[in-house]
Protein backbone atom coordinates (compact mmCIF):
# COMPACT_ATOMS: atom_id res chain seq x y z
CA UNK A 1 0.00 0.00 0.00
CA UNK A 2 2.70 2.42 1.05
CA UNK A 3 4.87 1.33 -1.91
CA UNK A 4 2.08 2.06 -4.35
CA UNK A 5 1.52 5.44 -2.76
CA UNK A 6 5.20 6.17 -3.00
CA UNK A 7 5.27 5.34 -6.72
CA UNK A 8 2.27 7.58 -7.34
CA UNK A 9 3.79 10.41 -5.36
CA UNK A 10 7.29 10.33 -6.78
CA UNK A 11 7.59 8.35 -9.97
CA UNK A 12 4.83 8.96 -12.43
CA UNK A 13 5.10 11.53 -15.24
CA UNK A 14 2.94 13.92 -13.26
CA UNK A 15 5.72 14.20 -10.70
CA UNK A 16 7.57 16.28 -13.29
CA UNK A 17 4.53 18.45 -13.76
CA UNK A 18 5.50 20.88 -11.03
CA UNK A 19 9.01 21.32 -12.47
CA UNK A 20 8.40 21.86 -16.16
CA UNK A 21 6.06 24.72 -17.13
CA UNK A 22 4.68 22.88 -20.16
CA UNK A 23 3.98 19.70 -18.22
CA UNK A 24 2.30 21.66 -15.46
CA UNK A 25 -0.34 22.77 -17.93
CA UNK A 26 -0.57 19.36 -19.58
CA UNK A 27 -4.14 18.57 -18.37
CA UNK A 28 -5.36 21.88 -19.81
CA UNK A 29 -3.47 21.36 -23.08
CA UNK A 30 -4.85 17.83 -23.41
CA UNK A 31 -8.36 19.08 -22.67
CA UNK A 32 -8.10 21.74 -25.38
CA UNK A 33 -6.60 19.16 -27.78
CA UNK A 34 -9.66 16.95 -27.24
CA UNK A 35 -11.95 19.79 -28.27
CA UNK A 36 -9.70 20.67 -31.23
CA UNK A 37 -9.85 17.10 -32.55
CA UNK A 38 -13.65 17.01 -32.34
CA UNK A 39 -13.92 20.40 -34.10
CA UNK A 40 -11.53 19.25 -36.85
CA UNK A 41 -13.54 16.03 -37.37
CA UNK A 42 -16.74 18.08 -37.43
CA UNK A 43 -15.33 20.40 -40.14
CA UNK A 44 -14.06 17.45 -42.20
CA UNK A 45 -17.42 15.67 -41.94
CA UNK A 46 -19.24 18.84 -43.04
CA UNK A 47 -17.00 19.04 -46.12
CA UNK A 48 -17.31 15.31 -46.82
CA UNK A 49 -21.11 15.14 -46.58
CA UNK A 50 -21.63 18.43 -48.43
CA UNK A 51 -24.96 19.07 -46.68
CA UNK A 52 -26.61 22.47 -46.45
CA UNK A 53 -25.29 24.68 -43.63
CA UNK A 54 -28.85 25.09 -42.36
CA UNK A 55 -29.11 21.33 -41.94
CA UNK A 56 -25.56 20.50 -40.82
CA UNK A 57 -23.77 23.60 -39.57
CA UNK A 58 -20.00 23.91 -39.82
CA UNK A 59 -17.83 25.16 -36.96
CA UNK A 60 -17.35 28.42 -38.87
CA UNK A 61 -21.10 28.96 -39.37
CA UNK A 62 -21.66 28.28 -35.66
CA UNK A 63 -18.96 30.82 -34.77
CA UNK A 64 -20.57 33.33 -37.12
CA UNK A 65 -23.99 32.72 -35.53
CA UNK A 66 -22.48 33.00 -32.04
CA UNK A 67 -21.02 36.44 -32.85
CA UNK A 68 -24.27 37.49 -34.53
CA UNK A 69 -26.38 36.44 -31.52
CA UNK A 70 -24.14 38.42 -29.18
CA UNK A 71 -24.17 41.47 -31.49
CA UNK A 72 -27.96 41.42 -31.55
CA UNK A 73 -28.19 41.07 -27.77
CA UNK A 74 -30.01 37.73 -28.08
CA UNK A 75 -27.51 35.30 -26.53
CA UNK A 76 -26.75 37.35 -23.37
CA UNK A 77 -30.48 37.53 -22.54
CA UNK A 78 -30.94 33.77 -23.02
CA UNK A 79 -27.81 33.00 -20.99
CA UNK A 80 -28.70 35.34 -18.10
CA UNK A 81 -32.30 34.08 -17.98
CA UNK A 82 -31.13 30.46 -17.91
CA UNK A 83 -28.50 31.24 -15.29
CA UNK A 84 -30.99 33.04 -13.05
CA UNK A 85 -33.39 30.08 -13.23
CA UNK A 86 -30.60 27.57 -12.68
CA UNK A 87 -29.04 29.34 -9.69
CA UNK A 88 -32.39 30.01 -7.98
CA UNK A 89 -33.65 26.46 -8.60
CA UNK A 90 -30.45 24.83 -7.37
CA UNK A 91 -30.23 27.13 -4.33
CA UNK A 92 -33.86 26.57 -3.24
CA UNK A 93 -33.69 22.82 -3.93
CA UNK A 94 -30.48 22.49 -1.92
CA UNK A 95 -31.75 24.45 1.07
CA UNK A 96 -35.03 22.50 1.14
CA UNK A 97 -33.18 19.18 0.90
CA UNK A 98 -30.63 19.96 3.58
CA UNK A 99 -33.29 21.21 6.01
CA UNK A 100 -35.47 18.14 5.39
CA UNK A 101 -32.45 15.84 5.51
CA UNK A 102 -31.36 17.13 8.90
CA UNK A 103 -34.95 17.15 10.26
CA UNK A 104 -35.61 13.58 9.12
CA UNK A 105 -32.15 12.57 10.24
CA UNK A 106 -32.69 13.74 13.81
CA UNK A 107 -34.78 10.66 14.37
CA UNK A 108 -33.37 7.44 12.94
CA UNK A 109 -36.82 5.87 12.91
CA UNK A 110 -38.15 8.69 10.70
CA UNK A 111 -34.99 8.62 8.56
CA UNK A 112 -35.34 4.88 7.91
CA UNK A 113 -39.02 5.41 7.10
CA UNK A 114 -38.32 8.27 4.66
CA UNK A 115 -35.29 6.78 2.89
CA UNK A 116 -37.17 4.34 0.58
CA UNK A 117 -39.75 7.04 -0.26
CA UNK A 118 -37.01 9.57 -1.10
CA UNK A 119 -35.20 6.92 -3.15
CA UNK A 120 -38.46 6.15 -4.98
CA UNK A 121 -39.09 9.83 -5.82
CA UNK A 122 -35.41 10.29 -6.76
CA UNK A 123 -35.92 7.69 -9.50
CA UNK A 124 -38.92 9.50 -11.02
CA UNK A 125 -37.34 11.89 -13.45
CA UNK A 126 -38.47 15.53 -13.50
CA UNK A 127 -39.53 15.15 -17.13
CA UNK A 128 -42.47 13.02 -16.03
CA UNK A 129 -43.57 15.69 -13.52
CA UNK A 130 -43.47 18.60 -15.97
CA UNK A 131 -46.80 17.78 -17.71
CA UNK A 132 -48.46 17.71 -14.24
CA UNK A 133 -46.74 20.95 -13.19
CA UNK A 134 -47.98 22.58 -16.41
CA UNK A 135 -51.55 21.43 -15.63
CA UNK A 136 -51.37 22.69 -12.05
CA UNK A 137 -49.42 25.93 -12.52
CA UNK A 138 -49.71 26.73 -16.23
CA UNK A 139 -46.86 27.47 -18.65
CA UNK A 140 -44.21 29.77 -17.28
CA UNK A 141 -41.16 30.15 -15.06
CA UNK A 142 -42.88 28.48 -12.08
CA UNK A 143 -42.83 25.12 -13.89
CA UNK A 144 -39.12 25.38 -14.66
CA UNK A 145 -38.31 26.43 -11.10
CA UNK A 146 -40.32 23.53 -9.66
CA UNK A 147 -38.66 21.04 -11.99
CA UNK A 148 -35.23 22.36 -10.97
CA UNK A 149 -36.05 22.25 -7.25
CA UNK A 150 -37.35 18.70 -7.62
CA UNK A 151 -34.37 17.45 -9.57
CA UNK A 152 -31.86 18.97 -7.13
CA UNK A 153 -33.69 18.22 -3.90
CA UNK A 154 -33.95 14.44 -4.14
CA UNK A 155 -30.30 13.52 -4.78
CA UNK A 156 -29.24 15.96 -2.04
CA UNK A 157 -31.92 14.72 0.38
CA UNK A 158 -31.17 11.07 -0.33
CA UNK A 159 -27.44 11.56 0.23
CA UNK A 160 -28.00 13.68 3.35
CA UNK A 161 -30.24 10.98 4.83
CA UNK A 162 -27.70 8.30 3.97
CA UNK A 163 -25.03 10.45 5.59
CA UNK A 164 -27.09 10.99 8.74
CA UNK A 165 -27.79 7.26 9.05
CA UNK A 166 -24.10 6.45 8.64
CA UNK A 167 -23.10 8.61 11.63
CA UNK A 168 -22.28 6.14 14.44
CA UNK A 169 -24.81 6.58 17.25
CA UNK A 170 -21.93 6.42 19.71
CA UNK A 171 -20.70 9.84 18.48
CA UNK A 172 -24.09 11.39 19.13
CA UNK A 173 -24.33 9.72 22.54
CA UNK A 174 -20.82 10.83 23.45
CA UNK A 175 -21.56 14.48 22.64
CA UNK A 176 -24.93 14.30 24.43
CA UNK A 177 -23.32 12.79 27.51
CA UNK A 178 -21.11 15.87 27.63
CA UNK A 179 -24.22 18.01 27.87
CA UNK A 180 -24.61 19.04 24.22
CA UNK A 181 -27.98 20.39 23.15
CA UNK A 182 -29.81 19.09 20.06
CA UNK A 183 -28.60 22.12 18.09
CA UNK A 184 -25.00 21.42 19.15
CA UNK A 185 -25.35 17.78 18.08
CA UNK A 186 -26.49 18.96 14.65
CA UNK A 187 -23.75 21.56 14.35
CA UNK A 188 -20.88 19.55 15.83
CA UNK A 189 -21.67 16.01 14.68
CA UNK A 190 -24.39 15.65 12.05
CA UNK A 191 -23.52 18.50 9.66
CA UNK A 192 -19.76 17.82 9.48
CA UNK A 193 -20.46 14.12 9.03
CA UNK A 194 -22.88 14.54 6.13
CA UNK A 195 -20.73 17.05 4.21
CA UNK A 196 -19.08 14.50 1.86
CA UNK A 197 -22.48 12.87 1.20
CA UNK A 198 -24.02 16.29 0.68
CA UNK A 199 -21.34 17.20 -1.88
CA UNK A 200 -21.96 13.96 -3.79
CA UNK A 201 -25.70 14.63 -3.88
CA UNK A 202 -25.20 18.28 -4.75
CA UNK A 203 -22.91 17.49 -7.66
CA UNK A 204 -25.36 14.93 -9.04
CA UNK A 205 -28.31 17.30 -8.53
CA UNK A 206 -26.51 20.26 -10.07
CA UNK A 207 -25.72 18.17 -13.16
CA UNK A 208 -29.28 16.88 -13.47
CA UNK A 209 -30.56 20.45 -13.03
CA UNK A 210 -28.85 21.50 -16.27
CA UNK A 211 -30.81 18.86 -18.17
CA UNK A 212 -34.03 19.80 -16.40
CA UNK A 213 -33.41 23.43 -17.29
CA UNK A 214 -33.18 22.70 -21.02
CA UNK A 215 -36.26 20.52 -20.95
CA UNK A 216 -38.26 23.01 -18.91
CA UNK A 217 -37.29 25.90 -21.17
CA UNK A 218 -38.20 23.94 -24.28
CA UNK A 219 -41.68 23.34 -22.89
CA UNK A 220 -42.54 26.34 -20.75
CA UNK A 221 -40.41 29.39 -21.60
CA UNK A 222 -39.96 32.11 -24.17
CA UNK A 223 -36.35 32.76 -23.19
CA UNK A 224 -33.35 30.76 -22.06
CA UNK A 225 -30.86 28.46 -23.75
CA UNK A 226 -33.38 25.61 -23.92
CA UNK A 227 -35.74 27.90 -25.81
CA UNK A 228 -32.90 29.01 -28.12
CA UNK A 229 -32.04 25.37 -28.89
CA UNK A 230 -35.69 24.54 -29.62
CA UNK A 231 -36.34 27.75 -31.60
CA UNK A 232 -33.25 27.16 -33.75
CA UNK A 233 -34.47 23.69 -34.69
CA UNK A 234 -37.99 25.01 -35.41
CA UNK A 235 -36.59 27.77 -37.65
CA UNK A 236 -34.29 25.21 -39.31
CA UNK A 237 -31.39 27.39 -38.23
CA UNK A 238 -29.35 24.59 -36.73
CA UNK A 239 -26.39 26.91 -36.10
CA UNK A 240 -28.48 28.58 -33.39
CA UNK A 241 -29.31 25.20 -31.90
CA UNK A 242 -25.62 24.30 -31.78
CA UNK A 243 -24.74 27.70 -30.26
CA UNK A 244 -27.30 26.99 -27.52
CA UNK A 245 -25.86 23.53 -26.95
CA UNK A 246 -22.27 24.78 -26.81
CA UNK A 247 -23.26 27.62 -24.44
CA UNK A 248 -24.88 25.06 -22.16
CA UNK A 249 -21.71 22.95 -22.15
CA UNK A 250 -19.47 25.95 -21.53
CA UNK A 251 -21.65 27.10 -18.63
CA UNK A 252 -21.53 23.64 -17.05
CA UNK A 253 -17.74 23.45 -17.46
CA UNK A 254 -17.48 26.89 -15.88
CA UNK A 255 -19.65 25.92 -12.89
CA UNK A 256 -17.88 22.63 -12.48
CA UNK A 257 -14.33 24.00 -12.66
CA UNK A 258 -14.86 27.24 -10.78
CA UNK A 259 -17.34 26.25 -8.08
CA UNK A 260 -18.17 22.56 -7.79
CA UNK A 261 -14.72 20.97 -7.99
CA UNK A 262 -12.98 23.39 -5.60
CA UNK A 263 -15.92 23.06 -3.19
CA UNK A 264 -15.81 19.27 -3.39
CA UNK A 265 -12.04 19.22 -2.97
CA UNK A 266 -12.22 21.54 0.02
CA UNK A 267 -14.95 19.40 1.60
CA UNK A 268 -13.03 16.17 1.10
CA UNK A 269 -9.80 17.71 2.39
CA UNK A 270 -11.63 18.95 5.46
CA UNK A 271 -13.16 15.52 5.96
CA UNK A 272 -9.75 13.90 5.57
CA UNK A 273 -8.26 16.33 8.05
CA UNK A 274 -10.93 15.54 10.63
CA UNK A 275 -10.40 11.79 10.15
CA UNK A 276 -6.62 12.27 10.46
CA UNK A 277 -6.96 14.16 13.70
CA UNK A 278 -9.28 11.57 15.11
CA UNK A 279 -6.87 8.79 14.24
CA UNK A 280 -3.87 10.67 15.57
CA UNK B 1 -12.20 35.81 7.71
CA UNK B 2 -9.63 33.30 6.52
CA UNK B 3 -7.30 34.89 3.92
CA UNK B 4 -7.10 31.58 2.07
CA UNK B 5 -10.84 31.64 1.43
CA UNK B 6 -10.58 35.15 -0.06
CA UNK B 7 -7.84 33.97 -2.43
CA UNK B 8 -9.69 30.83 -3.48
CA UNK B 9 -10.70 30.37 -7.10
CA UNK B 10 -14.49 30.57 -6.58
CA UNK B 11 -14.20 33.85 -4.66
CA UNK B 12 -11.71 35.42 -7.09
CA UNK B 13 -13.76 34.46 -10.15
CA UNK B 14 -16.98 35.71 -8.53
CA UNK B 15 -15.30 39.01 -7.67
CA UNK B 16 -13.94 39.33 -11.23
CA UNK B 17 -17.41 38.64 -12.66
CA UNK B 18 -18.99 41.17 -10.28
CA UNK B 19 -16.38 43.76 -11.37
CA UNK B 20 -17.16 43.04 -15.04
CA UNK B 21 -20.91 43.41 -14.44
CA UNK B 22 -20.33 46.63 -12.51
CA UNK B 23 -18.08 48.01 -15.28
CA UNK B 24 -20.66 47.09 -17.94
CA UNK B 25 -23.41 48.70 -15.85
CA UNK B 26 -21.39 51.94 -15.60
CA UNK B 27 -20.49 51.97 -19.28
CA UNK B 28 -24.08 51.27 -20.37
CA UNK B 29 -25.39 54.07 -18.11
CA UNK B 30 -22.97 56.54 -19.73
CA UNK B 31 -23.67 55.30 -23.26
CA UNK B 32 -27.42 55.34 -22.61
CA UNK B 33 -27.33 58.99 -21.56
CA UNK B 34 -25.76 59.86 -24.93
CA UNK B 35 -28.28 57.79 -26.92
CA UNK B 36 -31.29 59.44 -25.28
CA UNK B 37 -30.69 62.97 -24.01
CA UNK B 38 -33.05 65.04 -21.86
CA UNK B 39 -33.73 67.32 -24.85
CA UNK B 40 -34.79 64.31 -26.93
CA UNK B 41 -37.05 63.11 -24.12
CA UNK B 42 -38.75 66.53 -24.05
CA UNK B 43 -39.26 66.45 -27.84
CA UNK B 44 -40.54 62.87 -27.80
CA UNK B 45 -43.22 63.52 -25.14
CA UNK B 46 -46.71 62.50 -26.28
CA UNK B 47 -49.29 65.26 -26.58
CA UNK B 48 -51.76 65.04 -23.71
CA UNK B 49 -50.02 62.03 -22.21
CA UNK B 50 -47.31 63.27 -19.86
CA UNK B 51 -44.52 60.87 -19.02
CA UNK B 52 -45.07 58.86 -22.21
CA UNK B 53 -42.78 59.07 -25.24
CA UNK B 54 -43.07 58.30 -28.95
CA UNK B 55 -39.66 57.05 -30.05
CA UNK B 56 -37.77 55.50 -32.95
CA UNK B 57 -35.38 52.78 -31.80
CA UNK B 58 -32.44 52.56 -34.20
CA UNK B 59 -30.67 49.20 -34.39
CA UNK B 60 -27.41 48.23 -36.16
CA UNK B 61 -29.16 45.17 -37.66
CA UNK B 62 -32.55 44.04 -38.94
CA UNK B 63 -34.80 43.43 -35.92
CA UNK B 64 -35.95 39.89 -35.22
CA UNK B 65 -38.90 38.40 -33.36
CA UNK B 66 -36.78 38.52 -30.18
CA UNK B 67 -36.46 42.32 -30.43
CA UNK B 68 -40.12 42.88 -31.35
CA UNK B 69 -41.20 40.90 -28.28
CA UNK B 70 -38.97 42.91 -25.97
CA UNK B 71 -39.98 46.24 -27.51
CA UNK B 72 -43.69 45.35 -27.34
CA UNK B 73 -43.27 44.85 -23.61
CA UNK B 74 -42.53 48.56 -23.15
CA UNK B 75 -44.70 50.27 -25.79
CA UNK B 76 -47.07 50.03 -28.76
CA UNK B 77 -45.42 49.04 -32.02
CA UNK B 78 -46.06 51.63 -34.72
CA UNK B 79 -44.06 50.29 -37.63
CA UNK B 80 -40.61 48.98 -38.37
CA UNK B 81 -38.07 48.93 -41.17
CA UNK B 82 -34.73 47.25 -41.84
CA UNK B 83 -32.92 49.02 -39.02
CA UNK B 84 -35.46 50.70 -36.74
CA UNK B 85 -38.66 50.15 -34.79
CA UNK B 86 -41.21 52.86 -33.95
CA UNK B 87 -42.74 52.72 -30.52
CA UNK B 88 -45.50 54.82 -28.93
CA UNK B 89 -46.50 55.31 -25.31
CA UNK B 90 -43.14 54.34 -23.80
CA UNK B 91 -42.48 55.48 -20.22
CA UNK B 92 -39.39 57.63 -19.67
CA UNK B 93 -37.94 54.99 -17.33
CA UNK B 94 -38.38 52.21 -19.90
CA UNK B 95 -36.93 54.41 -22.66
CA UNK B 96 -33.85 55.18 -20.56
CA UNK B 97 -33.45 51.44 -19.74
CA UNK B 98 -33.74 50.63 -23.45
CA UNK B 99 -31.06 53.22 -24.29
CA UNK B 100 -28.67 51.39 -21.95
CA UNK B 101 -28.87 48.21 -24.07
CA UNK B 102 -25.67 47.80 -26.08
CA UNK B 103 -27.58 46.51 -29.12
CA UNK B 104 -29.53 49.77 -29.45
CA UNK B 105 -27.62 52.30 -31.60
CA UNK B 106 -29.77 55.32 -30.92
CA UNK B 107 -33.19 56.47 -29.76
CA UNK B 108 -34.71 59.51 -31.46
CA UNK B 109 -38.08 61.23 -31.09
CA UNK B 110 -40.67 59.87 -33.50
CA UNK B 111 -41.87 62.35 -36.11
CA UNK B 112 -45.48 63.46 -35.43
CA UNK B 113 -48.09 61.67 -37.54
Amino acid sequence: MSTAAGVIQSGAPWALAGRLPLRRHMPLILGIAGFAIVIALWEISALAFGLSVRLYPTPLSVLHTFVDLIRKGILPVHVTDSLARYVSGVAIGTVVAVVLGVLFGLNRFVARMMLPLVNFLYAIVEVSWIPLFVLWFGYGPKVILLALIYVVAFPVLFNCLTGVLSVPQVYVNAVRSLGATRAQVIRQVILPAILPNFMTGFRVGAGFAFRALVFGEVIAAQTGLGFLIFEGAQMQDTSRTVVGMISMGVLWLFFDRVYLRPLERATLERWGMIAGEGQG
Amino acid sequence: MNAGVLKSRPVLVTLALAALVFAYWGWSALAGAHKLTDAEIARAAEDGNPGRLDIKVVLPFTPEQFHFMRLQDIGRMAGADASSVNLRGVSVKAARALARRYWVSDIVPLEPQ
